[in-house]
């Protein structure tokens, strides 16, 4: 008999001599215990075949091996991975969506900014002035021109020659803010009392000044300069005609976070995701952190690049031998994206300015997507800190369905101007 | 230019010591890591136990490249580390007790289908086959390996095979006799 059950699983395996296999056949035939024996046979190896379906080794598990490799997770970008070949494929898995998504961004920002912000007064010049602006002095003409601020420009005639050693320059003033036209008018009431000083001691020594209100585009000629001010910018106005009895004064400006420049920000994304999961989150001590680099286009606008190492939950489901399976895991990815941010004015003297920014990226698993809103706070020289809630979202595909992976929470951050 | 996809095993295993070590092994991985999944989980029973030696494997395997060249038989490696690990882990566990499925034996969890209580019994009956029997069993019936492939990687005659894995077999259909009437007759 147990040679029977042996040729009905050989049977089974295909592997029974085809001379035995008529032979069984036969005994099958008139034998019920044997069908019996047979159908057995052939449950318990459906139900192997079942089980062995079922045995999938869990994303969680998948990303542990990985990770102790060194390696980075898998699934959706680790398949892309596998599936090139050659560097360039490679690269691309790894950093063909980041870049996608920051071009697209970059095309989405330039087009809004385009399309709501009126195109700038290009700034006329002479050539003497040209010979002594600094292109930040030429930006604040042009912005100056455009808020329409009722800044007189001034320059001094003097009619006799000029004092040695001292050279033309238009007085340019730039207003950025309350707390800025404040100031001016603090150094156009200085100046003032300078000038009348100024035009006192010219007549007692047969010198005629005048004063005119001739805008900024006017050449001026051999005049000693009163002041050369720029607002936005920190500097000492140097001591000017030094061996002249119109030397003035000099000034120093507080320096303003908000206008044109390059800032680098470093901010922490502690953020909560929405969804759970029994994932490990793979960390590292860079985790959740981002960098960026901004270039504030005047003192409300700003345009920047960021980079970051942030974990987001993936918790899916898609079929597997027939089988619906869900998966989970908590990779750290490398995102990198575009951004707009607008900050308002500040409010009074306070240094702090509420501000609004929207990111757009792109990881290796999919899109990302960031919404933020807080204030930036300003004591002081180029340092300024942040601080806000924002939300987030990671979007991926998985057998060609789309999931989200959407986490909010808090912002915070310090920037340095430069 | 060809895509890792359809480069044979021995090739990605040859890449693994190259700057594509990560994408091959992870194309290998994709291959494989149900296979040896699946061969931890029954032989082992413990999942928590199964999951160490699963994770063990590929990180050996990965070193391998460092001591191999080449291997011909990348699946057949695989397995053979994993039946060590499996050993040693059994043998350092030696005197740990059967830990029953509590699904099985829960009356208050819900049992969505006959098969499922099926697959199961079939479970818990394969922690009852002794080792030899049990290993050879799993090789044949969950990792479709031939007689030989069985006899290389277990280090054994093919007959000696054959005769486990027959063994096994009908040792399971004695353990599942009643249920498997009940099915039968139904």
């Amino acid at each position: 008999m147990e040679q029977t059950h042996e040729h009905i699983q050989q049977l089974l395996d295909g592997e029974l001599d085809p001379m035995i296999e008529s032979a069984l056949y036969g005994k099958l035939s008139v034998d019920s215990d044997l069908r019996t024996e047979m159908r057995q046979q052939l449950a318990l190896r459906l139900a192997v075949q079942e089980d062995r379906a079922l045995l999938v080794p869990p994303a969680a598990l998948t990303n542990s091996v990985f990770t102790n490799l060194g390696f980075a997770a898998p699934l959706a970008g680790a398949a892309a991975g596998a599936a090139g070949g050659g560097m360039l494929a490679q690269w691309l898995a790894r950093f063909g969506v980041p870049v996608a998504g920051m071009l697209a961004a970059a095309g989405l920002t330039f087009g809004v900014f385009q399309a709501t912000t009126p195109q700038s007064q290009a700034p006329s010049q002479t050539s003497s002035q040209t010979a002594t602006h600094t292109p930040t002095t030429v930006a604040s003409q042009a912005d100056h021109s455009q808020q329409g601020v009722p800044t007189p420009a001034r320059s001094v005639k003097n009619s006799s020659e000029a004092v040695p050693g001292s050279e033309a320059k238009p007085v340019v003033v730039y207003k950025t803010n309350p707390a800025m036209e404040q100031r001016v008018a603090e150094l156009e009431r200085e100046n003032a009392a300078l000038r009348s000083q100024l035009a006192a001691n010219a007549q007692s020594q047969n010198i005629n000044v005048t004063q005119d209100e001739s805008p900024l585009d006017q050449e001026v000629d051999r005049v000693p300069r009163i002041a050369t001010v720029s607002l936005h910018q920190t500097h000492g106005v140097e001591r000017m005609a030094d061996n002249s009895p119109y030397a003035v004064k000099a000034l120093t400006l507080m320096q303003s976070p908000f206008a044109p420049g390059y800032t680098v920000q470093f901010r922490g994304l502690p953020l909560n995701p929405t969804i759970q999961t029994n994932a490990i989150q793979q960390s590292s001590w860079y985790d959740n952190l981002a960098v960026s680099m901004q270039y504030n286009m005047n003192a409300n606008h700003s345009l920047l690049m960021e980079f970051a190492n942030e974990s987001y939950p993936m918790v899916f489901e898609g079929w597997r031998n027939g089988q619906q399976i869900r998966y989970e895991q908590f990779p750290t990815m490398f995102w990198a994206g575009l951004g707009y941010r607008y900050t308002m004015d500040q409010l009074g003297n306070s240094g702090v300015a509420p501000y609004g920014q929207l990111n757009v990226g792109g990881s290796k698993y999919g899109p990302i997507g960031r919404l933020s809103g807080g204030i930036q706070y300003s004591p002081a020289g180029a340092i300024s800190f942040l601080f806000g809630i924002e939300a987030s979202g990671l979007a991926y595909t998985f057998q060609d369905q789309w999931f989200l992976s959407p986490k909010i929470g808090i912002t915070y951050g310090m920037a340095v101007r430069f | 230019m060809r895509t890792l996809s359809e480069y044979t095993d021995v090739e990605l295993f040859g890449l693994f010591t190259t700057d594509q070590g990560e994408a091959a092994f992870g194309e290998l991985y994709a291959r494989y890591s149900s296979v040896v999944y699946a061969y931890c989980m029954r032989v082992m029973g413990d999942r928590e136990q199964a999951h160490d030696v699963f994770q063990d494997t590929f990180m050996k395997f990965y070193q391998a490249a460092s001591r191999h060249e080449q291997l011909e038989n990348v699946k057949g490696y695989l397995l053979t580390i994993s039946r060590n690990l499996c050993f040693n882990e059994k043998k350092r566990n030696n005197n740990r007790t059967l830990e029953f499925d509590e699904l099985l034996y829960n009356p208050g969890e819900s049992r969505d289908a006959d098969q499922n209580e099926m697959l199961q019994l079939v479970r818990v009956s394969l922690e009852l086959l002794p080792q030899d029997m049990r290993e050879a069993f799993v090789l044949r019936e969950y990792q479709g390996l031939s007689y030989t492939e069985i006899a290389k990687v277990i280090g054994m005659t093919v007959p000696t095979a054959k005769v486990r894995v027959f063994r096994a077999r009908q040792k399971l259909k004695e353990i599942l006799q009643p249920y498997l009437d009940e099915q039968t007759r139904g």
